[in-house]
């Protein structure tokens, strides 16, 4: 049975009468590289601050390889290294004397612990360098630098590939796979970069107005949520006339004979069922081949 | 990983202690490395250096009657160089907080096995550093200048005939009845520690303003906005000790009153008096108030909130 790194339970967060996190329940196991998706405004970024101890919940509970993060804070921040929100730092310091302060605001960091992540993130030249002078990518590097100091096993990203330009985000993913394969790292990642996610994540959620819509292995919710299927038929108009309406469909859309019926892959032969039972010929039903993008969209659509 | 786990027992136990000063030095480290900080001591060195000289010069250019004494120069200069040191503190206290805000710093430090109070606590201890060094400053500046005034005026002001000195540098003395050459009102040792007393006394006031610098810091995330209005309010209270209404009913309660009291005292040790410093303690105690308060509320309002930024 796998390990549960990060538990969220019925985490909620309420900014007067705004619900900013309403119960989310989240399950990281060790070993995950988890994709936490939603659009802007949906609670990813108040749900990192509350794991990370700069937000209060207002109800529910963080736990962190099973340590209360609220009773036991010290305990449980101190197995997490993060990057929430743009990476900030001491900007008249040198990229390696920001380390240096931040492994000793940590404590217990060995010496020669610095050396070793900024070699892991390939910034030993640039890491002498005043931080005012680096780019958007240094930045991010050097923040993962710091997340990594404590060799924690747990690493909480929040959209750390924005504004990184295209080779700077393969760059990024690389490292990224890297520490999850070469160091055992869980990571739970924040991000809009959905082709990204779907690459890297073996695990995803999606929240929408802070609740949870879907949770599990990226496999199984692309296989097992909605699907868009493709469908050919004799008359266009008739069909969407039959399948209008129908509780099981949740999408529709005509392209000349063709018809883009989004269901559950469950209900998928009620299409065929339906549109014969009707009078309509069907030449062809075939599933289209669906991306994180396409369930993301659905998923926002309802 | 880190020593949390052996020192998370209660809020202050060793291990928060141990917290505290670590975070304290690091606290200190970006002090140190910041500009406002090494700018406020040489600012403070400059003014203080500088006003002594003037001083010094004005009266025995203008072949005026009035001269300084060594000990009334080392006073005068310091008190009045203090008093814009005591303006750039107050910014410095009001950066203290905002500046991580704005800068988006506090995400990354908070974020790490150490509670919001430690934190707090070690940026106001860092901020009593500064505050420490700058007074010190101040009074080293001030001391340079008073020990180069020349042997004939070594005396207190208008001291009447003038007792041989010996010279060289400093040239501070122990203070001698001008009427009776030889006898000595009070040693150099008694008037240096009446002094020194004195300045000790001076870090608290100037401390009031560095700690209401930090409150409004907390209050306002924006830097920028922190230390203009800490500045103002430090210069509107500054202001109120030329209205005589304000300075009689108000001024007093000003924590920068007791600058004033205390410097007037650090003359009057100068010229061989024993100080009355009960006359300045109330000011004293009542800007301790202003800390104490200012910092309680301060790291109670900043453990309170959500860091959002």
């Amino acid at each position: 049975m796998a390990t549960a790194v990060l538990k969220t339970i019925d985490l909620t967060k309420r900014f007067g009468r705004f619900t900013a996190v309403d119960r989310l329940c989240l399950e990281v196991n060790e070993g995950d590289v988890f994709g936490f998706l939603g659009p802007n405004g949906a609670g990813k970024t108040t749900t990192m601050r509350m794991i990370v101890g700069l937000v209060r919940p207002t109800s529910g509970r963080i736990e962190v390889n099973g340590v209360d993060a609220r009773r036991h804070f010290l305990d449980a921040i101190a197995q997490i290294g993060s990057l929430v929100d743009i990476p900030a730092f001491y900007r008249h310091l040198t990229g390696r004397s920001n380390l240096s302060l931040l492994a000793q605001v940590a404590g217990g960091v060995p010496k020669g612990r610095v050396d070793e992540v900024i070699e892991a993130v390939g910034m030993q030249k640039a890491c002498l360098k005043k931080v005012k002078t680096y780019s958007h990518g240094m930045l991010q590097r050097l923040a993962i630098a710091q997340a990594l100091l404590t060799r924690p096993p747990l690493l909480i990203l929040d959209e750390p590939t924005t504004g990184l330009d295209p080779e700077g985000k393969l760059e990024f993913l690389h490292l990224l796979r890297s520490l999850a394969r070469d160091q055992r790292i869980t990571i739970f990642i924040s991000s809009h970069l959905l082709e990204e996610v779907e690459e890297i994540c073996n695990r995803a959620a999606i929240i929408k107005d802070g609740r949870l819509l879907v949770c599990g292995e990226v496999r199984s919710l692309l296989a097992e949520e909605l699907r868009t299927y493709r469908t050919v038929v004799s008359d266009a108009a008739k069909a969407r006339a039959l399948l209008d309406g129908r509780p099981w469909v949740h999408g529709l859309s005509v392209e000349g004979r063709r018809l883009l019926v989004t269901a559950r892959q469950d209900d998928a032969p009620q299409i065929a069922d339906t549109l014969v039972k009707g009078g309509v010929a069907l030449e062809e039903l075939s599933p289209q081949a669906k991306s994180l993008r396409t369930l993301f969209m659905e998923l926002m659509k309802e | 990983m880190t020593d949390a786990k052996s020192h998370n027992r209660g809020p202050l136990g060793l291990g928060s202690l141990r917290r505290i000063g670590r975070l304290t030095w690091v606290e200190i480290r970006k002090l140190v490395s910041h500009k406002l900080f090494p700018a406020a001591v040489i600012i403070t060195l400059l003014v203080t250096a500088g006003l002594g000289l003037a001083a010094k010069n004005f009266t025995e250019s203008t072949g005026s009657t009035v001269r300084f004494s060594n000990y009334s120069l080392w006073v005068a200069s310091a008190g009045y160089g203090l008093q814009v040191s005591a303006l750039l503190l107050t910014a410095l206290g009001a950066m203290a907080m905002s500046s991580e805000a704005t800068g988006r710093t506090l995400n990354t430090v908070l974020a790490r096995p150490i509670r919001r109070f430690e934190f707090a606590i070690a940026k106001v201890l860092s901020l009593v550093f500064a505050t420490v060094a700058v007074v010190l400053a101040a009074a080293l500046a001030a001391w340079i200048v008073g020990g180069t005034v020349p042997e004939k005026h070594s005396l207190p002001i208008h001291r009447g005939e003038l007792a041989p000195r010996p010279g060289g540098f400093p040239t501070y003395a122990d203070v001698v009845d001008p009427q009776y050459p030889d006898t000595v009102i009070a040693t150099r040792g008694e008037v240096m520690g009446e002094i020194l007393y004195g300045f000790m006394l001076l870090v608290v006031p100037v401390l009031a303003g560095v700690s209401l610098g930090f409150l409004l810091g907390t209050l306002i995330e924006s830097s920028g906005l922190a230390v203009g209005i800490a500045v103002g309010v430090f210069m509107t209270l500054e202001a109120t000790k030329f209205i005589p209404v304000f300075e009689e009913y108000l001024g007093r309660l000003a924590f920068n009153y007791p600058m004033t009291r205390i410097t007037t005292l650090m003359l009057e040790a100068g010229k061989g008096t024993v100080p009355q410093w009960h006359d300045a303690l109330v000011g004293v105690g009542i800007s301790a108030i202003y800390v104490a308060v200012s910092l309680l509320v301060s790291v109670t309002l900043f453990c309170r909130r959500d860091i959002t930024l």
